[in-house]
C-alpha cells in the first residue's frame, strides 16, 4: 500500500452559508501517481485547488497534504516586468527566511532548473516576452526549485495549441516519473486524462463524485453524467500499438 | 356699541399696531454707502464680527444680544459687568440663520471688510433684518466707525468722546514719531505663526501696527490684502534681513522664538528686542482688531523708541479702561496684563 | 528531487545572456547622486555662505575635538549651515526616503503601480490623528502615536475597501484610497472647525501644509528612528514583496503567509508616513511617482527597487525643497511643488498603465 499524498475527508465548502459548492467529498491520492480532476465549469475545481493549497479553509471536513505542494496556475499575468530568473527564484520562498534574500546558491538552483527545460539562455529576459508555452515551462521550473512533493496544475493545456498540448502532457508525465512527484491537474479534456493520468476524480455535482483508477472512472456513463453529452471511449490501432481516446457523439 | 367707542377701539388698535410695527423708521447711509432703513429706536443689536462687536462693548453693551469673540474666565475679569453677562453667540459663519431670527434683533452690524457687494449682509437683508456695514479696518477709520455707531444707536455723545480720545492719542503719537529721523527708524519683523515664519507684508492691514508704531516692516512684498493673506519666510531670509526688533503676535510665539536655536542667530533675539502684546481680555494687536489697538500702538512705539516715545503702561491702561469701560483696574490687574 | 542546492549546480555550460548592466549599477550611482545632492543643498541658500566655508564648517562638525581646524567663518554663517540648512536637508532626505520606500512597498504589495501613501489616505489619516492629539493637548509622544493610529487605520480601510470590488484592474484601489482620504479630510475639517481659532487651529492648519521650513534638530530626532527602523525592516522584506506581487493565490501556494506579511508591511508604512506627516505636514504625490523613476533605473525586482526608491525619494525631496526655499522670495510650500509636478506625471503613468493592460486576477 503506497502512502497517500493527499487525503480528503468529508470535504465541503460553501462561500455563502447554504450555497454549497460541493459536499461530502472523500478521496485519497496516492504518492507518486498522476491524478486528473474533471468537472464542468462552475463545479468547484478551482475551489478544490484552493482548499488543497491551503489558501481557503474548508467549511466542512478536512484536507490533509502529506508533503508540500507547488502550484502551476492557468494564467501567468504579472503586473511587474520580472526577469525569467527572478520568477524561478521566487519558487525558493519556503527555503528562504522571512527577512533574508535569495543566495547565490538559490540563483544557481534556479538556473539549473531553467536549463532542464532548455530556457537557461532566456534567464535575464523579461518574463512577459516569452511565449505562452515557454512561460508555462518557467513556472514548471519554479515548481521544481520549491522542492515540493506534490505538483498541482490548473488546466495546463488550455492555452496551448495541439502540438504544445502533447508536449506539456509528456513533460508532466516525465516530471512525475523522474522526480517521484504526486501530480494533480485539472482539465477539460478527458482524453488528456486518459493519456497520462493514473487516477481521476470526476466532480459531477454538489455531492456526487467519482474517484479511482482513470481507466475505471472515465467510463462512458460517468463522462456523460459529467458533461451532459454522449461520449464514447474508442480504442484503435496505431503503428502496432493499441490507443485509446474519447470521442463525442452528436 | 356707540360710534365713539368704536372710534376709540380703532384708535387703540391703530396705535398698538403702529407701536409694535415700524414705529418710526429712518433711512441711514452706512459706511459702505448703502441706504438702509432702520428702526428709530433700537433695542437689540447683533454684531456679526469681532471688531465692531468690541467697539459696541464700549459704546452700548446694553443693546447687544451677545458677543461673538472668545470669552474665557480670565478674559471676563477684564470686561465690565454689562458685557460679562452677555451670552456668547456665534459670529457670522457660525450661527444658524434661524437662530438669528429667534434672537429677535432690530439691527445687524456687519464688518465692512470687502466693500460691496457683501453676500453675508445681503443674506441678512433677505431675511428681513436691517443690516448696516461698519468699517473696522484700517485703524484710521476707527473714530469714524464710533461716530457712525453712535449716530445709529443714539449714543452720539459717548461715541464722540471715544472717537475724540482715539484721534487725540493717535495724532499725539504721530507727532512724536515725526521727530524720529529715518536713519533711526526701527526695522521690525512681525511673527504671526507658531513657528514664527508667517508674517504680514508692509502695508497689509493685519500688520499695520508696525507702521503705525513708527517701525519699518522688513517684509517688503506685494500680496493682495485681506483677512487671510500672509507671507511665509525662512530663517536664512530673516538672517539676511536682520531686523532690529521682532514683534510676536502672542506670548507662545515669542517663547518659541526665544528658545529655538535657529532664531538665536538673529540680533533682535540676542539683544532681547522681542516683544509680545498683552492678551487680556483678548489680543491687543489683532485677531481681534479692536479699540485696544490704540493702547498697543503707543506701547509698541515706546518699545521701539524708549528714549523718544514715553508710555506709562499702568497709567495709560487705567485711563483707557476708565474711559472705555468705566472700570477701575488695580495694580494686580496691571501686573497680570504684563505677565 | 534532483534540483537541490547541494549538487554541483554551479556548472552551466549553456551561454546565458547577462543581466542589464544599467540596473546593476543603479543603486551605487544613486548613492553617489544622493551624496552630491546633500552637499549641494548645503551650499544653496538665501544667506550667502562661500562654498569653501561650507566645506570647512562641515569638516569641523564631523571631526573630533583634537583635529579642530581654525575658524574662518562668522557665527551667522555657521548658524546658517549647521542650524538652518543641515536639519532641513536631513529632514528632507529622511522624509523623501520614507515616502519612496512606502510607495514602492505599497505598489508591490497591492500589485498596483498607481498607489501612493497619500493616495491611499495614510497622510490624511495621520493628519487626523495628529489633530486629535493637538485638540486634546496630548504630549509629543501621544501625537506620534495618534498619527500612526490614524495612518494605519486609513491604509487598512483602503485595503479592505478595495477588496470589496470584484473587478480587477487598478481603479478599485485608487477609488478606495480616494474615498478614505476624503473621509479623513472631512474628519480633520470637522476637528479644525471645532478647534479654538486662536490657539489650536493655527497649529493644526500650519501642520497640514507640507513644508520643511520649520526644520530643526529636534524634528530630525523624531523622524529618524521610525524611518530608519521601519525602513530597514522593509528592506529586509524586499524580496518577499516580489512574492506578494504575484497575487494571493500564487504567493500562498509558494508558502508565503500573505496575511501576516501584509499587516506587517502596512504597519511599517503607516509608521514612516505618520512620522513624516507629524514633522512636516502632508507632502503628496512623492510616494507615488518616485517608485516609478526608481523602477526605470533599477528594474522591477524589489531587491533593487526598494533601495533605489529610498535613495531616489531622498534626492527628489531634496531637490524639491531646494527649489521651494530659493525659487522665490516667498517660501513655496513643498506640497504645491510636488502636486504641480506629480499630477501631470500621474496622468502620464495612468495612460501608460492602461496601454500596457495591467491586470490582476
Amino acid at each position: 500500500m503506497t502512502d497517500t499524498a493527499i487525503t480528503m475527508t468529508g470535504l465541503g465548502h460553501a462561500y455563502r452559508s447554504g450555497c454549497w459548492v460541493f459536499r461530502h467529498y472523500d478521496a485519497d491520492f496516492a504518492k507518486g501517481r498522476i491524478t486528473a480532476l474533471l468537472g464542468s465549469n462552475g463545479r468547484g475545481k478551482t475551489t478544490l485547488l484552493r482548499l488543497l493549497l491551503g489558501v481557503l479553509r474548508p467549511t466542512e471536513g478536512t484536507v490533509r497534504l502529506n508533503g508540500r505542494a507547488a502550484f502551476v496556475p492557468q494564467l501567468f499575468q504579472v503586473g511587474f516586468d520580472y526577469s525569467v530568473l527572478d520568477m524561478v527564484v521566487m519558487g525558493r520562498a519556503r527555503h528562504i527566511g522571512m527577512l533574508s534574500q535569495p543566495s547565490a546558491r538559490d540563483e544557481a538552483t534556479a538556473l539549473t532548473a531553467l536549463d532542464r527545460f532548455g530556457l537557461a539562455d532566456q534567464a535575464y529576459r523579461p518574463f512577459h516576452e516569452l511565449s505562452g508555452g515557454q512561460r508555462q515551462l518557467v513556472i514548471f521550473a519554479r515548481a521544481l526549485v520549491s522542492e515540493a512533493d506534490i505538483l498541482i496544475l490548473d488546466e495546463p493545456t488550455s492555452a496551448l495549441d495541439l502540438k504544445n498540448q502533447m508536449l506539456v502532457l509528456e513533460r508532466i508525465e516525465r516530471l512525475a516519473r523522474d522526480e517521484g512527484l504526486t501530480v494533480l491537474f485539472t482539465t477539460h479534456h478527458p482524453q488528456h486524462a486518459l493519456e497520462i493520468a493514473d487516477d481521476a476524480l470526476l466532480m459531477m455535482d454538489e455531492t456526487r463524485f467519482a474517484s479511482g483508477a482513470a481507466s475505471d472512472v472515465l467510463s462512458d456513463e460517468n463522462l456523460e453524467a459529467l458533461y451532459g453529452v454522449t461520449l464514447k471511449r474508442v480504442t484503435f490501432d496505431h503503428g502496432g500499438h493499441r490507443k485509446e481516446t474519447i470521442a463525442s457523439i452528436r | 356699541m356707540t360710534g365713539r367707542t368704536l372710534a376709540a377701539v380703532l384708535l387703540c388698535l391703530f396705535v398698538l399696531v403702529a407701536g409694535t410695527g415700524q414705529a418710526g423708521a429712518r433711512e441711514i447711509v452706512d459706511m459702505a454707502g448703502r441706504r438702509v432703513i432702520v428702526p428709530d429706536v433700537i433695542h437689540r443689536v447683533y454684531v456679526a464680527h469681532d471688531p465692531p462687536s468690541i467697539f459696541l462693548t464700549s459704546l452700548a453693551p446694553d443693546l447687544m444680544v451677545g458677543t461673538t469673540f472668545t470669552r474665557t474666565p480670565a478674559a471676563d475679569a477684564f470686561l465690565p459687568p454689562a458685557v460679562r453677562r452677555l451670552p456668547v453667540v456665534g459670529g457670522s459663519t457660525r450661527i444658524n440663520p434661524e437662530a438669528l431670527l429667534k434672537l429677535g434683533i432690530d439691527v445687524a452690524v456687519v464688518w465692512n471688510i470687502r466693500g460691496q457687494p457683501d453676500l453675508y449682509a445681503d443674506q441678512l437683508r433677505a431675511m428681513g433684518i436691517p443690516t448696516v456695514m461698519v468699517d473696522a479696518s484700517p485703524f484710521s477709520h476707527y473714530p469714524a466707525s464710533f461716530r457712525f455707531l453712535g449716530q445709529l444707536l443714539h449714543r452720539e455723545e459717548r461715541a464722540e468722546m471715544l472717537a475724540r480720545f482715539i484721534e487725540d492719542q493717535a495724532s499725539q503719537l504721530a507727532a512724536g514719531l515725526r521727530e524720529i529721523p529715518p536713519a533711526e527708524r526701527a526695522r521690525v519683523y512681525y511673527a504671526d505663526s507658531p513657528d514664527g515664519l508667517k508674517s504680514q507684508c508692509a502695508g497689509a492691514f493685519r500688520g499695520e501696527i508696525v507702521e503705525l508704531a513708527g517701525g519699518i516692516n522688513v517684509m517688503d512684498c506685494d500680496i493682495p490684502d485681506g483677512m487671510t493673506a500672509s507671507v511665509t519666510t525662512n530663517l536664512e531670509k530673516l538672517m539676511l534681513l536682520d531686523p532690529d526688533v521682532i514683534v510676536a503676535r502672542t506670548k507662545a510665539i515669542a517663547k518659541f522664538i526665544r528658545h529655538d536655536p535657529g532664531w538665536q542667530s538673529l540680533r533682535a533675539v540676542r539683544n532681547g528686542r522681542l516683544y509680545y502684546p498683552p492678551e487680556l481680555p483678548f489680543n491687543w494687536v489683532e485677531r481681534p482688531h479692536s479699540q485696544f489697538k490704540i493702547l498697543a500702538l503707543r506701547w509698541l512705539a515706546n518699545r521701539f523708541y524708549p528714549d523718544r516715545i514715553p508710555f506709562d503702561f499702568a497709567r495709560e491702561t487705567k485711563a483707557f479702561y476708565h474711559l472705555f469701560y468705566d472700570m477701575e483696574l488695580t495694580d494686580d490687574d496691571i501686573a497680570r496684563l504684563r505677565s | 528531487m534532483t534540483i537541490s542546492p547541494d549538487c554541483g549546480a554551479e556548472v552551466i555550460s549553456v551561454p546565458i545572456a547577462r543581466p542589464a548592466k544599467s540596473e546593476a549599477v543603479a543603486v551605487p550611482l544613486l548613492v553617489l547622486a544622493l551624496l552630491g545632492a546633500v552637499l549641494g543643498s548645503l551650499c544653496i541658500g538665501v544667506y550667502p555662505v562661500p562654498l569653501s566655508d561650507v566645506g570647512r564648517i562641515l569638516l569641523s562638525l564631523s571631526l573630533p575635538e583634537p583635529l579642530r581646524i581654525p575658524v574662518s567663518w562668522s557665527d551667522a554663517e555657521m548658524t546658517a549651515v549647521q542650524v538652518v540648512r543641515l536639519p532641513r536637508v536631513l529632514l528632507a532626505c529622511l522624509a523623501g526616503a520614507g515616502l519612496g520606500l512606502s510607495g514602492a512597498s505599497l505598489q508591490g504589495m497591492m500589485r498596483n503601480p498607481l498607489v501612493g501613501p497619500d493616495l491611499m489616505g495614510i497622510s490624511s489619516g495621520a493628519a487626523c490623528g495628529g489633530m486629535l492629539a493637538i485638540l486634546f493637548d496630548w504630549p509629543p509622544a501621544g501625537l506620534l502615536a495618534a498619527a500612526f493610529a490614524g495612518g494605519f487605520l486609513a491604509l487598512l480601510s483602503a485595503w479592505l475597501l478595495s477588496r470589496l470590488s470584484k473587478g480587477g484592474g487598478v481603479l478599485p484601489m485608487i477609488l478606495a484610497g480616494i474615498v478614505v482620504a476624503a473621509f479623513f479630510t472631512a474628519m480633520h475639517g470637522l476637528i479644525q472647525y471645532t478647534a479654538d481659532p486662536e490657539s489650536k487651529l493655527p497649529t493644526m492648519v500650519y501642520w497640514l501644509i507640507g513644508s520643511f521650513a520649520g526644520a530643526s534638530a529636534h524634528k530630525v530626532d523624531i523622524l529618524a528612528p521610525p524611518v530608519l527602523i521601519a525602513g530597514s525592516l522593509l528592506m529586509l522584506l524586499r524580496w518577499r514583496i516580489n512574492l506578494l506581487s504575484l497575487g494571493e493565490l500564487d504567493a500562498a501556494a509558494l508558502g508565503v503567509r500573505t496575511g501576516a506579511l501584509r499587516w506587517l508591511i502596512i504597519a511599517l508604512v503607516a509608521l514612516m508616513v505618520a512620522a513624516q506627516v507629524a514633522v512636516s505636514g502632508i507632502v503628496g504625490w512623492a510616494g507615488l511617482i518616485v517608485p516609478h523613476f526608481a523602477r526605470m533605473m533599477a528594474g522591477p525586482d524589489h531587491r533593487r527597487l526598494l533601495p533605489a526608491a529610498g535613495l531616489t525619494g531622498a534626492i527628489f525631496m531634496l531637490l524639491m525643497d531646494d527649489i521651494a526655499r530659493t525659487m522665490m522670495t516667498q517660501e513655496v510650500p513643498i506640497g504645491i511643488l510636488t502636486a504641480g509636478i506629480g499630477t501631470p506625471i500621474f496622468v502620464l503613468l495612468f495612460w501608460r498603465v492602461q496601454a500596457k493592460g495591467w491586470s490582476h486576477d
